[in-house]
């Protein structure tokens, strides 16, 4: 995955160490994260939505149109993440088709797994 | 970014009734669409959550991750639709970086009213 070059030498670095919440449901929310290593759970009301390992993208809700989080984030095992405002979220996107493309790729992962989980609800 | 100017040329515009199913849940999928003209409704398990109106997108999931349809799709209305393929698709992405920027509004919309529907 290139688009991880983006991230050499970048300043805004936050370690989580497994286990520990990285954010939760209804905070509010102005950074996106990229997970450089590490694996995240994402929950919602305490049920799994879904996992994400290096490479993959957090809270990017939060870059779009949402100023609360929708979902928890927890750390399954020690994790390194770069820490992105809306600003430079926008610049990446300007910068990398790679980086737009995996950033849009999320999104759509994201609302099926919130499709299944509203198809699950009303079965 | 005005969808409507960009695809009012385009070739590949399909006609449906009120009434018609253009998309259904669980099929596979290769091709999004843009809508022209009409209002149509996204439905799970026969609940609607969410609508789309003329200069919106819809079906576009599908070609992301290249899976099966997350959703039924219904025109409420006569529609005229402009259809893309998965070629041109990438090629939209790959050349019109605007057009990656809506993709990814118009699913953030969506993936926030599905959050609420499910709060």
């Amino acid at each position: 995955m290139t688009y991880l070059d983006l991230f050499d030498g970048w300043v805004n670095m936050e370690e989580f160490a497994a286990g520990s919440l990285i954010y939760s449901e209804k905070e509010p929310a102005d950074v996106l994260y990229v997970i450089l290593s590490g694996e995240v759970e994402l929950t919602f009301h305490g049920i799994a939505l879904g996992k994400e390992q290096t490479g993959g993208l957090i809270g990017e809700m939060a870059m779009i149109n949402s100023a609360t989080r929708n979902c928890s984030a927890t750390a399954l095992s020690d994790v390194s993440l770069a820490r992105l405002n809306r600003e430079q979220f926008r610049e990446l996107l300007d910068r990398s088709s790679e980086f737009s493309f995996h950033a849009m790729a999320t999104l759509a992962h994201r609302l099926r797994a919130v499709d299944r989980f509203i198809s699950t609800k009303l079965e | 970014m005005d969808l409507l100017e960009v695809f009012k040329d385009s070739e590949d515009l399909v006609k449906y009734p009120a009434g018609a199913v253009i998309l259904r849940e669980g099929d596979p999928g290769n091709h999004m669409y843009v809508v022209m003209q009409g209002e149509l409704s996204i439905l799970i398990k026969n609940k609607v959550i969410a609508t789309v109106s003329t200069g919106e997108i819809v079906g576009e999931m599908a070609l992301i991750n290249s899976d099966i349809r997350s959703a039924t799709v219904v025109a409420d209305t006569d529609c005229v639709l402009a259809d893309i393929d998965q070629s041109s698709f990438d090629s939209l992405l790959q050349y019109v970086p605007d057009f990656t920027i809506h993709v990814m509004n118009t699913l953030a919309n969506r993936l926030s009213s599905a959050y609420e529907l499910i709060d």
